[in-house]
Formats: structure tokens, C-alpha cells, sequence
């Protein structure tokens, strides 16, 4: 099956079908996403408006037999941060929409009638819109068991938005169904469900009956790279024992004895909670409670950090819930109670909300005095007030910016209108130039991974000092943005940049799936193309470098334990971009 | 002092699955010294966290002071694994 490209215009309500253009033959994930914007996309589109375009798209080596394969990439104009926008997910849509020969899926425009809302039913022969009012005003959580009544369980993948998403709020999410047809993975950041509830598409069903993992051109090459990176993964100990046996949140203990544990809205680097809330305590709970560790978000998945939590009578509540979550909804908002956290963390997968912006804008209010910090009761009913779209829900559910804007907050955690992640850049200072330059925003994942090896960033750079640490945050940046276009889960990058062979594998597994002759540099540059592209589109739409900044008080606030600042200086950070043409 | 064990290390101290636990020391000790009288292989000591910042086999650990002790599946992020490569250099050198 040739790959095609889906385009479904919600304001004639038609979907046509066309093929992949020579320009995006070897553009997956999010450099598809990120070039389809940047060709498509007006820069100055209102991004809720009918210029902004809606891109799904999964990874160059989605729906193949490689391991780990299974992000789907989301993309816009983003209504939070104004620039270019790629969110991505785990769960089961992007191998389905890979194995049914979709390249792209681009939604433009808006329907005529505001009033309505549709579902998308996506198959390997068809494409239609099917009008779905009565999902309106639901969660994703009713939203998913009306469609998989209508749909069956069997062979189906959804994505779906809330009601954060069909009251345009920006921090709205888009939610991915996991392997037991939960809404339990989201394009979380950048508020990419406003943009899909804008143009009154609440759901689109991929049809997986009869597809089948797509075939190699060189099936031999192809089996024994996936193999060589399966084992990679497996043999690492932490792909294949700390996040399979702890989660993601293992890093709770961790990032909080390192005093880089962002703690009451930013205002300390270490929790004293932390260690009630750690991913050693969560292992424990969800075994005694009957629930689930070392469970993968999508097929093909040998990581496996999810998990299924379970409340004291052994009933589901979540999945993870994940590092971010508990470190935003605990930590950060002095709650030490994993169980109101999960309650949190459903709450936000039901409303479609970005759990990272989330946590992080009831730290704000609580910082406003709108709820003390550390109560967890407060926290719930504000998020309660979001699900309701009060007045209050709506400034809520519109982010930590917008929250610290309405209730004169000084000291609020964004760049460029997004939330910062669980790492204070002050104790860590290579994050700090990964949030501060991302062309995303304030995010982790834009450069997490480490290059000691592949990229030679070699040596140690102390985290508490600015040397070296745009030139590893850069190398970094450029490499993710590589995998983000495979479809590649990040967590591949601790086994891909201490193992050789693992890194050897991606390539070789491109290159037999494709006929191609890639080697470390096509990488490379590949990821520097995507970061050239994003940059442009981003420069188009009014961002300057003095964009490319930490909120000033990070600069004058020293953070405990270490009693650090952020020192990367402007000049320093201005010389990121110094690959562009 | 404060000891705070990761992952599967919790196993080597009877509370130290709930967080952090009191050890009492008779005076400075080092830290391959105290690894020693928990059981603690030193190879499953990845990464070690004195008072908020990295520390050493031969560091001391005074009363009052918080120590971290990671193994390492679970030396996974950005700055625990700059310190891995500071250590590797280390033990480079050393060899």
C-alpha cells in the first residue's frame, strides 16, 4: 500500500485523499507536522481561527515491527505559546493510522454551524464525517465508551477531546486510547485540543480491521536491526528494569535529592513530601491494590513505564499516573497524597487538560490565594470549576500565564506562554536553555535525552553551571527532534545514546524499510532541518530571541537547597540557533 | 543523618520503603564505609547524592547529613547522568 495523505475539511465537511509529495518522502512524525504548518499555515493565523490547520501524523517507522515505534505527532499553530506546535502521544492511533497507510491527517478550516460537532471514521478503503452532537459537553472518558458501543472493541484506536477542548481552552489536551480503549495518553502541551474543539471535531475512529505491520522492502535487514534495538532496549537497565518495574516516576526521589525538584510553584528545589509520593511508594500501592506495573501504552512497546492505579477497593482510577503528574499535582502544590493525585490526573484525562500546564497553574493560584497550598481538596474542586467551564474554570483551564495574569502573580513558570516542566532550570541549567530556546515553549522532552556518545558531547557539564550547556542542550535538541520524526518513544534515547548498536539500529531499520542509505549524519541533519524549519515559522509569527528567555526571576531568585540562579546569559543563549542557514 | 535509598535498594534497610530513615553514626564515615555496613554491593551505588549534591565512595557522611543512593536502573536523567559521566572519566583515570 502506497502512503497517502488524508485532508478532511470540516467547513464543506469533505475529506479527499492525496498522495505523499516528493518533498515529505522521508518526513514522518513530527517533521511532517512541523512542514505541513510551515508550508500551509499562515504564521500569523489566529491558531482557533480557520487558517490553522490540525496534523496528525504517526512516526517514519509507526506500524512497522520495530520496538517503541508508536508516537503519534500533533500538530498546529498553537493557541497558548502563538508558535509552532508538536505535541506527541502513546497509546494505539499512531500504529493504526501508520498500518493504514496514512502518511499525514490534516484538518482545516471550520464548520459553518458552531453548534455541532463530528467524528471522523477513518478506514483502509474510507474516510468520512459523521455528525456526533450527542458526544457534546462529554469527557473522554463517557466520549470513548459511547464510540467503542457504536464501534465495538475490537480493531479500534480513538482520539478524542473533552470539554476543555470544545471551550477552546489552552490548555487543552487531545487524548489517544491506550490498548484497553482508555483516553489515557495525550498531546498534552500547547493546548492542541482548542485547535481540534475549534473546528468541531470531538473524535476520529481508526478502523484497524484487516491492516497488518507493514512490510519492509529489505525484510531480513529490517528483522535483524529491530531485533539488535529491541534487545538494546531490554538489556539497558533503565528502559529495561528502573521504568518497567518503577515508572517515570521514579524520578520523584531522585530529582528531589538532586535539589532540582520544582516545589510550592517554584519557590524551592526539594520536597520533604516528595519521598510519600516517590515511584517506589506508587510500585508498592498499585501491588497491593490489585493494579497493574510494567505496562506499555501501545503495541510494540517493551518498555512498558505505564501503569494501571487503582483506589483502596481495588477499582481503576488512572493510568501512571506519570513523574510530571505527581511532581505537578504533588510537589509543586505541597500535596503529598498520591491517591488525590490520581484522582487529579483522571480528572485532567476526562477534561482533556495537559496535566503539566494543569499542576503548574494551581500552584500559581495557590500562590494567588485562591487555595492553600497543600490542599488537595481545593485542588480537585478547582479542577472541578474547569470541567464545569465556570468562569473561574475557564482562566484556569486557560493555563498558568493567563491565571497569573488574572490574579497579578509575579512569579509564574512559562516561557512563551507554556508551563515549565518537573526540572528547576536553576538546579539544573542545561534544561533551563532547552526551555528557554525550545521552539515549543517551556518544555522537557525538546531536548531530555542525553548525547554523551552519539553527538560527542562528551565530559562532564556540572548542571549548576552555564558552561557548555547550550552546546549539550543544542545537540540534544537536534537529536529529539530526529526520533520525534521516526515516531520513536524518548525514552529510547537512555538505551540509543549508551549503546552504539542501539543507535545503529534506527538507521538500519529506516533504511530497510525504506530502500534508503542513511547513516548518523542523515540523522543529524534531519533533526536540524526540523529545528530550522520550526525556528522560521516561529520568527514569521513575531518571536525574537528575547523570546528565547527564562521568566527574569529566575535570574534574580536563588533556589534552594543549592541557593543557584539560571546563569546561561543572553549572548550565550542567542548563539543556539547558530546552525541555522 | 537522613538516608534515602532508590528502587530495589530499599531492600537492604527494613523501613526505607516509605522514604527516608534515621541512621545513626558515631562520627564521619565514608560512604563506601556505610555501604559496606548496609550490604549495599558498591556497583549498585550508581549514583550518590550528599546533601543535594553528587558525592563519592570516599566522601563523609557526617550526623545530620541527608544521603542519597541510587542504583543504576534508575540513573536516568539529565543531571544524574552528566554525573555518570563525570564518574565513568573518574574511574577511567583511576584504571
Amino acid at each position: 500500500m502506497k502512503d497517502r495523505i488524508i485532508r478532511v475539511n470540516m467547513k464543506t465537511l469533505t475529506v479527499s485523499e492525496e498522495e505523499v509529495p516528493e518533498k515529505y518522502a522521508a518526513y514522518g512524525g513530527r517533521a511532517i507536522t512541523s512542514a505541513i504548518i510551515s508550508d500551509e499555515v499562515p504564521p500569523l493565523a489566529i491558531p482557533l481561527g480557520p487558517e490553522n490547520k490540525l496534523i496528525f501524523a504517526p512516526g517514519i517507522l509507526g506500524g512497522t515491527a520495530s520496538a517503541n515505534s508508536g508516537r503519534l505527532s500533533v500538530g498546529a499553530k498553537s493557541p497558548l505559546t502563538g508558535g509552532i506546535k508538536e505535541a506527541n502521544a502513546g497509546g494505539q492511533a499512531a500504529q493504526v493510522m501508520a498500518r493504514l497507510g496514512i502518511r499525514a491527517l490534516i484538518v482545516e478550516d471550520k464548520p459553518e454551524d458552531t453548534t455541532k460537532m463530528y467524528t471522523l471514521e477513518v478506514g483502509s478503503e474510507s474516510a468520512k464525517l459523521v455528525e456526533s452532537s450527542e458526544l457534546k459537553g462529554l469527557g473522554n472518558y463517557d466520549t470513548v465508551d459511547k464510540l467503542v458501543a457504536k464501534y465495538g472493541d475490537k480493531n479500534t484506536a480513538l482520539v478524542t477531546i473533552g470539554m476543555a477542548g470544545e471551550m477552546g481552552l489552552l490548555a487543552a489536551s487531545i487524548a489517544c486510547t491506550d490498548r484497553e480503549l482508555r483516553p489515557t495518553r495525550h498531546a498534552g502541551r500547547g493546548g492542541l485540543g482548542a485547535v481540534m474543539g475549534s473546528k468541531g471535531l470531538k473524535a476520529i475512529y481508526f478502523d484497524d480491521e484487516g491492516t497488518k505491520t507493514r512490510e519492509p522492502k529489505d525484510k531480513e535487514a529490517f528483522k535483524a536491526a529491530a531485533r539488535k534495538f529491541a534487545a538494546a532496549l531490554l538489556e539497558h537497565p533503565v528502559t529495561g528494569e528502573g521504568l518497567p518495574t518503577y515508572g517515570t516516576n521514579v524520578l520523584q526521589n531522585v530529582i528531589n535529592e538532586a535539589g532540582g525538584l520544582p516545589t510550592k510553584n517554584f519557590r524551592e528545589g526539594s520536597y520533604e513530601g516528595a519521598s510519600k509520593i516517590s515511584g517506589e511508594v506508587q510500585h508498592d500501592v498499585i501491588l497491593e491494590r490489585g493494579g497493574k506495573v510494567a505496562h506499555g501504552c501501545h503495541s510494540g512497546c517493551v518498555i512498558r513505564c505505564s501503569r494501571d492505579y487503582h483506589d483502596k477497593d481495588g477499582h481503576f482510577i488512572t493510568k501512571g499516573p506519570e513523574y510530571e503528574t505527581i511532581w505537578s499535582h504533588g510537589s509543586n502544590c505541597l500535596i503529598d497524597d498520591l491517591d488525590a493525585i490520581a484522582v487529579m490526573d483522571r480528572m485532567d484525562d476526562d477534561i482533556g487538560l495537559d496535566t503539566i500546564e494543569m499542576g503548574a497553574t494551581i500552584g500559581v493560584a495557590m500562590e494567588a490565594g485562591i487555595c492553600d497550598f497543600g490542599d488537595a481538596d481545593g485542588a480537585i474542586k478547582l479542577l472541578a470549576e474547569v470541567r464545569d467551564g465556570t468562569p473561574l474554570g475557564r482562566i484556569l483551564g486557560s493555563g498558568a500565564k493567563v491565571t497569573g495574569q488574572c490574579f497579578g502573580v509575579d512569579h509564574v513558570p512559562e516561557v512563551k506562554g507554556q508551563a515549565l516542566p518537573a526540572y528547576d532550570p536553576r538546579s539544573i541549567q542545561g534544561i533551563g536553555v532547552t526551555y528557554a530556546t525550545s521552539t515549543m515553549g517551556g518544555d522537557h522532552t525538546a531536548g531530555y535525552a542525553i548525547a554523551t556518545n552519539i553527538l560527542k558531547v562528551g565530559g562532564f557539564v556540572d548542571p549548576l553551571k552555564p558552561e557548555g550547556q547550550v552546546e549539550l542542550s543544542r545537540n540534544l535538541q537536534i537529536a529529539t527532534a530526529a526520533l520525534d520524526a521516526a515516531g520513536l518513544c524518548i525514552f529510547v534515547a537512555f538505551a540509543v545514546l549508551d549503546k552504539p548498536e542501539a543507535f545503529e539500529a534506527i538507521y538500519e531499520m529506516i533504511n530497510a524499510m525504506y530502500g534508503l542509505n542513511l547513516g548518523p549524519d542523515d540523522v543529524t541533519a534531519l533533526g536540524k532541518d526540523i529545528l530550522k524549519i520550526e525556528r522560521k515559522y516561529n520568527e514569521a509569527a513575531g518571536f525574537t530571541n528575547a523570546d528565547d528567555r527564562l521568566p527574569r526571576w529566575m535570574y534574580t531568585e536563588p533556589l534552594p537547597p543549592h541557593n543557584t540562579v539560571f546563569s546561561v546569559t543572553d549572548a550565550e543563549l542567542d548563539e543556539f540557533y547558530n546552525f541555522m542557514d | 543523618m537522613r538516608l534515602i535509598l532508590g528502587g530495589k535498594l530499599t531492600g537492604f534497610h527494613p523501613d526505607a520503603k516509605r522514604g527516608a530513615v534515621e541512621v545513626k553514626l558515631a562520627g564521619p564515615t565514608r560512604i563506601d564505609t556505610l555501604l559496606g555496613e548496609l550490604g549495599i554491593p558498591v556497583k549498585e551505588a550508581r549514583v550518590l547524592m550528599l546533601n543535594h549534591k553528587k558525592a563519592f565512595l570516599d566522601s563523609l557522611v557526617k550526623p545530620g547529613d541527608r544521603l542519597g543512593i541510587f542504583p543504576p536502573e534508575l540513573a536516568f536523567n539529565l543531571y544524574v547522568a552528566l554525573e555518570l559521566a563525570h564518574n565513568d572519566e573518574e574511574s577511567k583515570g583511576e584504571g
